[in-house]
């Protein structure tokens, strides 16, 4: 049994990348903004979410935080991916309560090993 | 012959001797009178007033003799200055010091002679009172007094030259002084040591908005919105104190102060001297120079940003495509986003660099050229021609207009961009109207351009953000879009002393007016 893992993204080119590369790893749901996020959480009860930073005129860091204050969805881990990739954003990205922090371009195998990492 | 050797003073006894002014200069009644009474009492032919200049025995004033100077090798006077007291030879033609010496043995047949060296205000012997006879004689304790006196008399004439130099000195370097304050950009105040204005110079009643007898007499503080602590700190004469506050002008405007003091002594007196400069101006740069510095961030943050994103799915999906077997649909499919995020990539970086270039290269960075608007028009709809969309972009351009000062190709990139806004984004389905008319301001003047439509409008956060880097309105509707055309549109306008002002409604539509300088008001067009 695959564990399932929800991938967030607004941009269809990188849900779809982000599916593929992860296929390996676990039961893949994808969603474009948090409205679907929140659904998918619903139906698949993942594990680890994929959350993109900038979604649309979402906030990704302000998801993460709700999501780590709700008691219902606080054990979810979290990897928040973006293009923003300065130390400061970081911070940002672990102070919002990100269990970890990835970098856009990222390697396929590094994808695939830090969501591995949350799994365990 | 005994040559007089030099005092060990001499090179500053000669200073001194040049400083006093009075190396040939004219008779003076002053001296003439001294030797003149010296002949008299004394019963000699012979007496003079001699300076010793470093070659010559030269006579400030003389009663028998005619010469102006003699060398000074053969001068008694040049033995004189060697002495503390009267120097005298009863007579020459027996002294072996002086037997063979030209004034002896020649034609002035000197045989007497009795001197006193004169000293300066200084000390320095640049002189004497010389008494000359041609017969030999003795010299008296009583005549040696007497000489002493008149002696005296001319050591008062040297001090007072010295004084009347030196006070003219004092004046002319007062008179500088005065100038340089009154000339001086800097406010500069004598302070009292409670702060208490002393005196002021024409800047700081500029400053401060008030003459100086309004300034004077009243507390440093006073002039100051906010009381600043320590503002005459008794630091050590010579280091300065500095502070910042906030000036108040006579008439109650304010400005942003920094205030130097430094601690002297004048007179016995504690006096502290303030120099106050308006800050305004270098707030202003600073503020500037940190909001541009901000500006530039923010862009690289973007920029870094808007690059990664389609590099992502460039690498991230060529790696899966070179790992794993895709079905050949899929792998088409695949290779279609590469292509597509690739085209993206290479769009943004060109207009991330053209942004970078217009910003770098400044009004200087345009070719400017008188171009008809018209012209313009039609090659920028040239560039938005693949978009498909020019059959619903109506043309109205008034005849005669004047030509505008353009770089053509960056003016005509920066209304490509505006009009594929316009089809685009702000109405996709309906038509848009590019008006062009003159200004309303006559003769010279502007040429407007208006492009409006009836398309989706804008709210005001969406007006505010338009022309920023990276801003979309609509962020996802449109993935091929850099968010940079806009930015470059204001950029270039800018750079052309152009202006553009929006008025938009939501659901009803946007008018952009683009207001451009005709060329005959550029002066080098």
């Amino acid at each position: 049994m695959l564990d399932p893992i929800l991938v967030v993204d607004d941009q269809p080119e990188l849900r779809l990348l982000i599916r593929l590369t992860l296929q390996t790893v676990g039961k893949v749901a994808v969603a474009g903004s948090s409205e679907e996020m929140f659904a998918r959480i619903d139906a698949e009860r993942p594990r680890v979410i994929v959350l993109d930073v900038s979604l649309g005129h979402e906030n990704g860091l302000d998801i993460c935080r709700g999501l780590k204050a709700d008691a219902a969805t606080a054990g979810i881990r979290i990897l928040l991916l973006s293009a923003f990739v300065q130390e400061t954003d970081i911070a940002a990205g672990k102070a919002a309560g990100a269990d970890d922090y990835m970098a856009k371009p990222f390697a396929p195998r590094d994808l695939q090993d830090a969501v591995a990492a949350l799994l365990v | 012959m005994l040559v007089p050797p030099l005092p060990p003073d001499e090179t500053r006894r000669l200073q001194v001797l040049l400083d006093l002014n009075l190396l040939d200069t004219g008779p003076e009644e002053r001296f003439e009178r001294i030797v003149r009474l010296a002949a008299r009492l004394f019963e000699v032919p012979v007496a003079m007033v001699s300076l010793i200049d470093a070659e010559r025995a030269w006579f400030k004033a003389r009663v028998g003799v005619e010469e102006h100077e003699i060398p000074r090798q053969v001068s008694f006077c040049a033995h004189t200055i060697l002495q503390d007291d009267v120097f005298v030879v009863e007579d020459a033609r027996a002294d072996e010091r002086f037997a063979d010496n030209p004034l002896v043995a020649g034609p002035h047949q000197v045989r007497f002679c009795a001197s006193l060296p004169v000293p300066a205000a200084d000390g320095s012997r640049i002189g004497t009172l010389c008494l000359v006879d041609r017969a030999p004689r003795s010299f008296s304790d009583e005549q040696r007094t007497l000489l002493r006196d008149l002696g005296a008399l001319v050591a008062g004439e040297f001090a007072a030259d010295a004084l009347k130099r030196s006070l003219r000195q004092q004046r002319d370097s007062e008179i500088w002084l005065r100038a340089l304050l009154a000339h001086l950009p800097e406010s500069v105040l004598m302070l009292d040591e409670a702060a208490n204005v002393l005196s002021v110079n024409p800047a700081a009643e500029r400053m401060f908005g008030a003459p100086a007898a309004q300034l004077v007499g009243h507390n440093l503080q006073r002039l100051l919105v906010e009381a600043v602590p320590d503002l005459v700190r008794c630091l050590p004469e010579g280091q300065v104190c500095t502070r910042e506050g906030t000036g108040r002008r006579l008439d109650g405007a304010t400005f942003p102060l920094e205030i130097s003091t430094s601690l002297m002594h004048l007179d016995g007196h504690r006096r502290y001297a303030a120099i106050a400069r308006d800050n305004a101006a270098r707030l202003e740069q600073t503020r500037r120079m940190r909001a541009a510095g901000d500006h530039r961030n923010a862009f690289f943050k973007m920029a870094s940003h808007e690059l990664r994103t389609p590099l992502a799915s460039i690498l991230g999906f060529s790696d899966l495509l070179l790992k794993r077997e895709f079905d050949a649909a899929t792998a088409r499919e695949l290779l279609d986003i590469v292509h597509r995020q690739a085209t993206h990539l290479s769009a943004l970086v060109t207009q991330v660099l053209d942004l970078a270039r217009l910003e770098a290269g400044g009004p200087a960075g345009l070719q400017l050229a008188p171009q008809r608007i018209e012209t313009l028009l039609a090659q920028a709809l040239n560039i938005v021609e693949p978009l498909g969309q020019n059959a619903r972009i109506a043309l109205d351009i008034a005849p005669g207009l004047p030509p505008v000062a353009a770089d053509a190709h960056k003016l005509q990139n920066a209304l490509a961009h505006i009009l594929s806004n316009s089809v685009v984004y702000s109405a996709p389905d309906s038509a848009v109207r590019v008006r062009a008319w003159r200004g309303p301001d006559g003769a010279v003047g502007t040429v407007l351009l208006q492009v409006s439509d009836a398309g989706i409008g804008m709210n005001a956060e969406q007006q505010a953000n338009m022309f920023e880097a990276f801003w979309r309105a609509n962020p996802g509707a449109h993935p091929e879009s850099t968010g940079l055309g806009l930015a470059i549109f204001r950029e270039t306008l800018a750079l052309h002393n152009g202006s553009v002002d929006v008025v938009s409604t939501l659901g009803r539509g946007t008018d952009i007016t683009i207001t451009l300088p005709a060329a005959a008001e550029i002066p080098h067009a």
